[in-house]
């Protein structure tokens, strides 16, 4: 039977908060071995390989637990048709106008940084990344809200291998 | 319409009277499936040409007005107990197909241009210029924060630059590029780099080498400040100017920093060096290479014991210089020291000291 478990996201962003920890307190020990002031280099390749697999954990964590969110932990046959509230619609809303003024936002931002003065890479980043991320929540309150779904029941043996 | 046609009768399963003829267009049926049973039908389109002949259309089709029931919430075989909620769902053909109301077009215009117009208030709103302009600068202190974390990054002298720009072309830009970029793997940029950022360790870097990188300690600190000058604003980098005096004092650890040699000591030591080490180490102090070395722009004599140890006890070739006065010494020591290098004076009690 189908079933979509939030153990594995829990063990998962769980892996993760402790290969963080694991990355920070090697940078303080990177630091204490330096006289108490960091190298100059911001992460050891260490941490780097650290936060790679901590970073790892976190995607496969948000993944399964978005997919609880929008599926349930257990599919039902039938035919599901969405339910959009006031909440959801207002959401919508608020994040699609959200969405456009980081997009001009950006805009803005990436002529300042080539007329005027130059902007940093990790400010253009978080400008971007905000847009993604609100570009993401749009599109699973669309999936959770707004798009219907229909489960259909096969039999046990299907042709498919798997 | 083609004028050969004289009418369309449509005909559903065997029926043997049309359900509708149609004479002229829009040739359009209205079929209400309730009146037929779910299941397959047949639909017969006839058409009667003027001439008498007869073309005949057939399409099959299924009505399913009464599709079962499906449960929603309750398995087939499911064992249950106590009190169990689930829905029934039925098809309902009287339902209508889409929401009633304003049209799609007019939700989806109004929805355009409201987003465009907070679009283009974010793109080119002064506020928001204002607000990418508080971003920049505090994204710009942060690096000159980081940049600068020995002292501050100082404004950038365009004298220096310039010099530091020959002098980078000069001994530099055969490994690290003349944009600054390196060779990956082999010579790592200077674009960007924290080496370059950190004013200590990119001093470090060029006078002791390190990380695969030669020592270049030929050079005098109005030199390396020049060469850290430029290296630390060109390249897309803005870490900030160098001084000399910050050189120095990164370099002599507060030797530099020593008062500058008096004149008239200078002026003594010159006449001294003029009788005593001209001869050898030549008037302009650039030595004859490999029998007396140079004492232009050598490293050795920033140890001021070191220089007034050689004079007063001679070493190989070089004789013993003791039959000099302190006064003399001190003199001569200053003169090659802060002369023709960029080290502090001596005094004659650190040749006292020695003797």
């Amino acid at each position: 039977m189908y079933r979509n478990d939030a153990t594995g996201p829990f063990f998962a962003l769980l892996f993760s908060v402790a290969l963080y920890l694991a990355t920070y307190l090697d940078g303080k020990h990177i630091a204490a071995l330096h006289g108490g002031k960091p190298p100059h280099e911001a992460l050891s390749e260490g941490q780097i390989g650290l936060v790679a697999f901590a970073t790892l954990f976190l995607i496969y964590a948000l993944i399964g637990f978005f997919s609880v969110w929008l599926e349930g932990v257990e599919l039902r046959p039938g035919r599901h048709v969405p339910s959009p509230g006031a909440a959801a619609a207002l959401a919508a809303v608020l994040l699609a106008v959200i969405e456009a003024a980081l997009g001009g936002f950006f805009v803005r931002l990436m002529l300042h940084h080539l007329t005027v003065e130059p902007v940093s890479s990790a400010a253009q980043g978080a400008v971007f990344g905000a847009m993604m991320l609100v570009g993401a929540v749009l599109l699973a309150i669309y999936k959770k809200y707004y798009l219907g779904d229909e489960v259909l029941v096969e039999e046990e043996h299907s042709e498919v291998p798997w | 319409m083609n004028p050969k046609i004289e009418r369309i009768e449509v005909y559903v399963d065997e029926a043997k009277e049309p359900i509708q003829v149609l004479t002229q267009p829009p040739f359009e049926v209205e079929l209400d499936t309730r009146t037929l049973p779910d299941g397959e039908h047949r639909l017969r389109i006839v058409t009667v040409f003027k001439d008498g002949s007869r073309e005949e259309r057939e399409l099959p089709f299924e009505v399913d007005n009464l599709p079962d029931a499906f449960v929603d919430g309750i398995d087939e075989g499911q064992r249950v107990r106590g009190q169990v909620r689930f829905n029934v769902l039925v098809g309902d053909y009287d339902k209508p197909k889409g929401p009633a109301g304003a049209s799609a077009w007019l939700y989806i215009l109004s929805t355009v241009l409201v987003l465009t117009l907070v679009w283009v208030f974010f793109a080119v709103s002064p506020t928001a210029e204002k607000a990418a302009a508080q971003m920049a600068a505090a994204s710009g202190g942060a690096k000159a924060e980081a940049a600068a974390p020995a002292g501050g990054g100082a404004p950038v002298d365009e004298a220096l630059f310039n010099k530091g720009k020959e002098l980078y072309a000069a001994n530099c830009a055969s490994c690290h590029q003349a944009d600054g970029k390196g060779l990956p793997g082999v010579f790592p940029a200077l674009a960007g780099s924290q080496v370059v950022a950190d004013v200590k360790a990119a001093l470090e870097r060029i006078t002791k080498g390190g990380n695969g990188m030669p020592a270049f300690n030929q050079f005098s600190p109005e030199e390396l400040a020049a060469i850290l000058t430029y290296i630390r604003n060109d390249f897309g980098n803005h870490f900030g100017g160098v001084s000399v005096d910050e050189v120095k004092k990164l370099l002599g650890g507060g030797e530099a920093a020593a008062p500058a040699a008096d004149e008239g000591l200078l002026a003594e030591g010159e006449q001294v060096y003029m009788q005593n080490c001209a001869s050898c180490h030549q008037p302009d102090g650039s030595g004859m290479a490999p029998m007396f070395p140079a004492l232009k722009g050598n490293a050795h004599l920033k140890d001021a014991k070191f220089v007034i140890e050689r004079i007063l006890k001679g070493k190989g070739a070089m004789p013993s210089f003791a039959q000099l006065s302190d006064r003399q010494i001190a003199a001569v020591a200053s003169f090659v020291r802060a002369k023709l290098n960029d080290f502090g004076p001596v005094s004659e009690d650190e040749v006292k000291a020695l003797r």
